[in-house]
């Protein structure tokens, strides 16, 4: 069991991945805005950050991720995205976009399960 | 080096093209002026009675003979030098032209009678032409040198200081004048020239600034329909997101997260499902024309054909056999099924050809699909039998949002985005699309449809920085 934050400003993508997680047994905390989801990861120190692209502006997503990466946090991090390879906005993970893997929405269970399952045992396995 | 050449015109290849354009034009009328100085020489003396000394036919015959050699000259070098500014360029070349053509007038005016010399009116046509090429100070510079050098002549030959070289024939007897004419022919010749200069910079200096609006208007054009398509995008966005929670949510409730669900429960929300998914593919189209619209690249990845028709087959066998569609692949001699560009443009392209064409065909037909060389292009053909488009709507079908009347009773569903997307991502391919109903394989009631998309083996470079062109004005100058 895995302690996984969601920060994401949709209610019902934070709903739906809460269902999901919860079934596989980990434990869910969640935040709406950038501000919040900041200080849930810092406060709470989650084994997985799930973050949303695009919130209130697009790309604050990314910002988000670099702040925490600029502030030492290591936490794997997964990012919602709806406009990676539909539309050919290929995103790579690197120094820009810090972030380990992408999910891109509509999100479908089984392979949010998958990435997080992957994600976390690339971490247990780093320590 | 004198730099010439203003800043905005730099990287303006329709400045230069104008410039060597404009060297041309006087290359060749300088050839055409020997032949009328070889001639008014032959001509005057043997047929109009001018008396031309043969000092006077010495010097007129050397400076015909120089123009010509300095004209070849001029005319081999024109080839060697392009336009780089900041070396010697074909500006450079326009003052050089200027300033020997200006000498050799000067001596033909000064050989044919200075003050009274019918050619002295072939310097208000210089500064014309100076004030259309070069700057505006040179231009000055030069109506200064010519006045003062002609005044000097006319001054020295008054007080016998300078030979004169009238030519009898063309006055009745030697003129005897004073000074007073010589200081009022000085006086309206320069003013003759300083006002043509003023007039004649003014007139081409407003055309350049005319031109320079029109580029910035076009420019800004370019940029607002940037921002328009960004804004697009934005609200495509905020669309798309609800679609994608609610469809994050349907999919949990059919794979049972929460608890089971009854078969007709489930046979509904599969129904939502595929509505919702019909939206987000529709979206996705409209995000992928903003995008190619906002992005002015140019695609350089090998993309083969060959391989996106087999996927393409692979992925809609399922559908063309529930309406037992056969779907034939025929290749006609072809080595090469490699083009240049962006595969999943490519694939949604022909992809949207073949879902329509499927979509459109009645049970038990038939669709072929031809691979074939046609000089440069690459083409494929998807032929099929199924109900056509109406004559007079088959150049319509590009337009976004347009179905074709006879599409409407089918219950297949269409947004009418399919085919502009095909079109702007063909042209964006440097490709053709063509299409033509009958096919040619069809029957009366169902004439069919022939969609046929060339693409180029090879993609011409965009250039990015270029600046945009205006079509250029035809003609000498």
């Amino acid at each position: 069991m895995s302690l996984i934050a969601i920060i994401d400003d949709d209610p019902d993508i934070i709903e739906a991945s809460t269902l999901v997680l919860s079934s596989k047994g980990h434990k869910v905390i969640s935040a709406n805005n950038l501000e919040d989801g900041f200080s849930l990861v810092k406060d709470r120190n989650p084994e997985l950050i799930i973050l949303d692209v695009m919130m209130d502006e697009p790309d604050d997503g990314f910002f988000l991720a670099q702040r925490l990466r600029r502030e030492g946090v290591k936490t794997p991090i997964l990012m919602y995205t709806s406009v990676s390879k539909t539309i050919g906005f290929e995103y790579g993970a690197g120094e820009m976009v810090p972030v380990d893997e992408f999910v891109e929405k509509p999100i479908s269970p089984d392979q949010l399960s998958e990435k997080v399952a992957n994600l976390l045992r690339k971490n247990t396995e780093g320590k | 080096m004198i730099s010439l050449v203003p800043k905005w015109a730099h990287n303006y290849d329709e400045f230069w093209n104008t410039i060597r354009r404009r060297n041309l034009w006087f290359i060749k009328l300088r050839y055409a002026a020997v032949l009328v100085l070889i001639g008014f020489v032959f001509v005057g003396q043997y047929l109009m009675d001018f008396y031309f000394t043969d000092q006077q036919v010495n010097a007129l015959l050397m400076i015909a003979l120089s123009i010509l050699i300095y004209n070849s000259l001029i005319h081999a070098i024109r080839l060697k030098i392009g336009c780089n500014p900041d070396s010697f360029n074909c500006m450079h070349l326009s003052l050089i032209q200027m300033l020997l053509d200006l000498t050799a007038l000067m001596l033909l005016v000064y050989y044919t009678g200075t003050i009274f010399s019918p050619l002295n009116v072939f310097f208000i046509f210089h500064m014309v032409i100076g004030s259309l090429i070069l700057p505006n100070y040179l231009v000055y510079v030069i109506c200064g040198l010519i006045i003062s050098i002609y005044s000097s002549l006319i001054y020295y030959q008054y007080i016998g200081a300078l030979e004169s070289h009238y030519i009898s024939g063309l006055y009745l007897s030697p003129i005897a004048h004073n000074l007073n004419y010589n200081i009022v022919f000085v006086l309206v010749f320069s003013f003759l020239m300083l006002m043509t200069v003023i007039l004649a910079n003014r007139i081409a200096g407003n055309l350049l600034k005319r031109e320079g609006q029109l580029r910035e208007m076009l420019d800004k054009l370019d940029e607002q329909e940037r921002t328009k398509q960004k804004h697009i995008m934005g609200i495509v966005h905020e669309i798309k997101s609800p679609i994608t929670a609610a469809e994050s949510l349907v999919d949990l409730i059919l794979q049972n997260y929460l608890g089971p669900i009854s078969e007709p429960v489930e046979t509904k929300l599969l129904r939502v499902r595929t509505r919702l998914d019909d939206s987000l593919y529709l979206i996705n189209n409209i995000l992928k024309i903003s995008k190619l619209r906002l992005l002015n690249e140019s695609f350089t990845n090998d993309v083969d054909i060959n391989t996106i028709i087999r996927k393409l087959i692979d992925d809609n066998i399922e559908s063309a056999n529930k309406k037992r569609i056969k779907i034939n692949f025929l290749q006609q001699n072809v080595e090469n099924t490699i083009v240049e560009g962006e595969a999943s443009l490519l694939e949604l392209a022909l992809s949207n050809v073949l879902g329509n064409s499927i979509k459109y065909t009645e049970t038990g037909g038939r669709i072929d699909i031809k691979l074939a060389i046609d000089q440069k292009y690459l083409s494929v053909s998807v032929v099929d039998d199924g109900i056509g488009i109406p004559e007079k709507e088959v150049s319509s079908i590009y337009k976004q949002f347009f179905r074709a009347s006879n599409t409407r009773r089918y219950e297949a569903e269409g947004s009418g985005l399919g085919l502009s997307l095909v079109k702007e991502i063909i042209q964006h391919h440097n490709g053709i699309i063509n299409v033509k109903s009958p096919s040619g394989i069809g029957a009366k009631e169902r004439p069919g449809t022939n969609m046929t998309i060339k693409l180029p083996f090879v993609q011409r470079e965009l250039d990015k920085n270029k600046q945009r062109v205006l079509t250029p004005l035809h003609g000498g100058l």
